[in-house]
């Protein structure tokens, strides 16, 4: 379960997310709004600390999934003005994104959704990375794709630029 | 963390994507197609086209073209292939700088018996085409009836073409085809220039208000540059003009660069040669060193020399290692001799120059600016192996960005 942050006049404003495998994460005002999707939803509704409002999210984001989300949105919110500045911030960020590929797009889904711009630049960047210079082949494989294509279908796709495929 | 279970949760959670997908759909196939092409548009070109054939979802995410046209151009050298239309396969040769690859892009989608590429435009490739009466009864063919060879104008990436229409006299077909930014052409020849835009799909004739016939002519940022030999018949000696786009017919026309500062910055080149410079507010002037100021002085090796044109101050940009420049050398170990001939084409631009010779058989030598200005010697000198087909050949090129940034 997440922590909220300083109190900043007394009772704090927290909000819980509730997956739908019925986990709840209450997490503080701060790091709500660094996603634009409750930021806009909660500035609509409110929460405080007595009565917080409770979100629930798609079943496609896991429990395990927002907690990777709720984890960046919290260092985040705290910014680079703590816990050894932005070089750690930086770091956080690096080793935030090692993770098995289908938690990636798993986040990555999730970042969209929820609207973390920086978060989804992050996850986004780590699999384009993960697929740079891979073969057709390879990338099926690495995604766990099955070609929908005939044999026929595939040849004339490779045959409009053969030059990307040398 | 409590793992409370959902008891009768009314509260509408908001259902998303995985409806229209196969049952045994990966997780990259659920992404909604915007979070797709974020996550695809961060390869290259290259790579986003040979990403198409992984499967459906792919290749309708990397089809789109506001999606194609967002992606960075891929750089090319293309060739001026002389007998680019003959072989079975017709294509573009071009090198890709980066990865110092020579790639193919296939012209057989041009319908026209012959063609030779000459000039590019960001992801526009232009070619004089035999325009041979064809079958398909139009305009193009009526006209091909009476003109043979025009220009025309293609997107390699795409398969678009178009003729742009004819130049009228046989002579301009000797000029140097410029490309302009938005579809705009250029040929200047000895005695005019002949200007197309596509608004208005015509040709617009300004006589050259020149000294001499312009040598070397480019177009970079909105003007044309061109080098003219204001010497006596004995002796060359070369000056800069320049005339923006819409000042071809105008008063002010053609006007000479210069500065007292310059001083004979152009007398120690033989054959001076102008090309773009990197990011569009450099040229660079490119020539034989001449080891003296005697008439027939021999050449110790090639000067690069870089104008900014904002602050119009030359630069000593590079020059050519020693050991390279006597490979464009006659036979023998005579530098001098290297000096006199004039069998090194030298072509490139935005930053990039390519030398071709006669006796540097199935290479190019290159170099590339250097980003810093005041660096004096800059750059990188560099052999580039493997020009394919014909190592006899002496080849020119030119330029290009192949991408889906515009359309014929």
């Amino acid at each position: 379960m997440s922590e909220g942050t300083k109190e900043p006049d007394g009772g704090e404003e927290k909000v819980v997310l509730k997956t739908h495998d019925g986990q709840e994460f209450t997490v503080d005002m701060a790091t709500a709004n660094q996603s634009g999707t409750l930021k806009n939803l909660l500035s609509e509704v409110g929460s405080s600390s007595n009565n917080p409002q409770v979100i629930p999210l798609p079943s496609s984001i896991t429990s395990r999934v927002l907690g990777k989300v709720v984890e960046y949105c919290q260092r985040h919110a705290a910014g680079g003005g703590r816990r050894g500045g932005m070089q750690a911030l930086e770091q956080f960020d690096e080793e935030l994104v090692e993770l098995d590929k289908d938690m990636l797009l798993d986040v990555t889904y999730a970042a969209a959704f929820l609207d973390v711009p920086r978060l989804l630049d992050l996850t986004s960047q780590a699999v384009a990375d993960a697929i740079k210079n891979m073969s057709v082949e390879e990338v099926r494989h690495y995604f766990g794709v099955v070609s929908d294509f005939t044999e026929e279908e595939e040849k004339v796709i490779r045959s409009e630029c053969p030059w990307a495929f040398e | 963390m409590h793992e409370t279970h959902a008891d009768d949760d009314s509260e509408a959670s908001v259902e998303v994507p995985g409806l229209g997908a196969p049952p045994s759909a990966s997780p990259i196939q659920l992404l909604p197609q915007d979070v797709l092409h974020n996550v695809l548009g961060r390869l290259t070109l290259c790579e986003v086209l040979a990403c198409r054939p992984v499967c459906r979802t792919f290749r309708d995410a990397l089809s789109s073209s506001p999606f194609l046209a967002s992606l960075s151009p891929l750089r090319l050298l293309a060739l001026r292939h002389p007998r680019a239309a003959a072989s079975p396969h017709p294509s573009l040769h071009a090198l890709d700088p980066s990865f110092r690859r020579w790639i193919r892009l296939p012209l057989s989608f041009l319908p026209f018996p012959s063609f030779s590429p000459v000039t590019a435009s960001p992801s526009l490739l232009y070619l004089w085409v035999d325009a041979a009466p064809s079958s398909s009864a139009s305009a193009v063919a009526t006209f091909a009836k009476n003109h043979t060879k025009s220009l025309a104008v293609c997107n390699p990436l795409t398969g678009f073409h178009r003729l742009l229409p004819p130049l009228g006299s046989a002579w301009s077909r000797h000029g140097t085809v410029l490309a302009g930014p938005d579809g705009a052409v250029l040929v200047v020849t000895e005695l005019a220039t002949l200007s197309y835009a596509p608004g208005p799909d015509r040709w617009l004739k300004f006589p050259l208000s020149l000294p001499s016939k312009p040598r070397s002519p480019i177009l970079m940022a909105d003007s044309v540059f061109a080098l003219c030999d204001v010497g006596t018949p004995w002796r060359s000696q070369w000056k800069l003009f320049s005339c923006r786009l819409g000042d071809l017919g105008g008063v002010r026309g053609w006007a000479p660069l210069e500065q007292q500062e310059w001083g004979n910055v152009f007398d120690i080149f033989k054959r001076p040669r102008l090309l773009a410079g990197a990011g569009g507010s450099r040229l660079l002037l490119i020539g034989g060193l001449r080891s003296s100021f005697a008439v027939d002085a021999p050449c110790s090796t090639v000067l690069i020399l870089r104008l900014d044109l904002a602050t119009m101050e030359w630069d000593d940009a590079g020059r050519m290692p020693p050991e390279m420049y006597r490979c464009f050398g006659a036979s023998g170990p005579s530098v001098a001799a290297a000096g006199g001939n004039n069998k090194v084409k030298v072509f490139g631009g935005d930053g990039k120059v390519w030398f071709s010779g006669k006796r540097v058989k199935g290479k190019l030598a290159m170099w590339e600016e250097e980003e810093e200005v005041g660096k004096s010697g800059g750059g990188l000198w560099s052999w580039v192996e493997g020009i394919p087909g014909y190592p006899e050949a002496m080849y020119r090129g030119f330029v290009f960005d192949a991408g889906f940034t515009a359309t014929p």
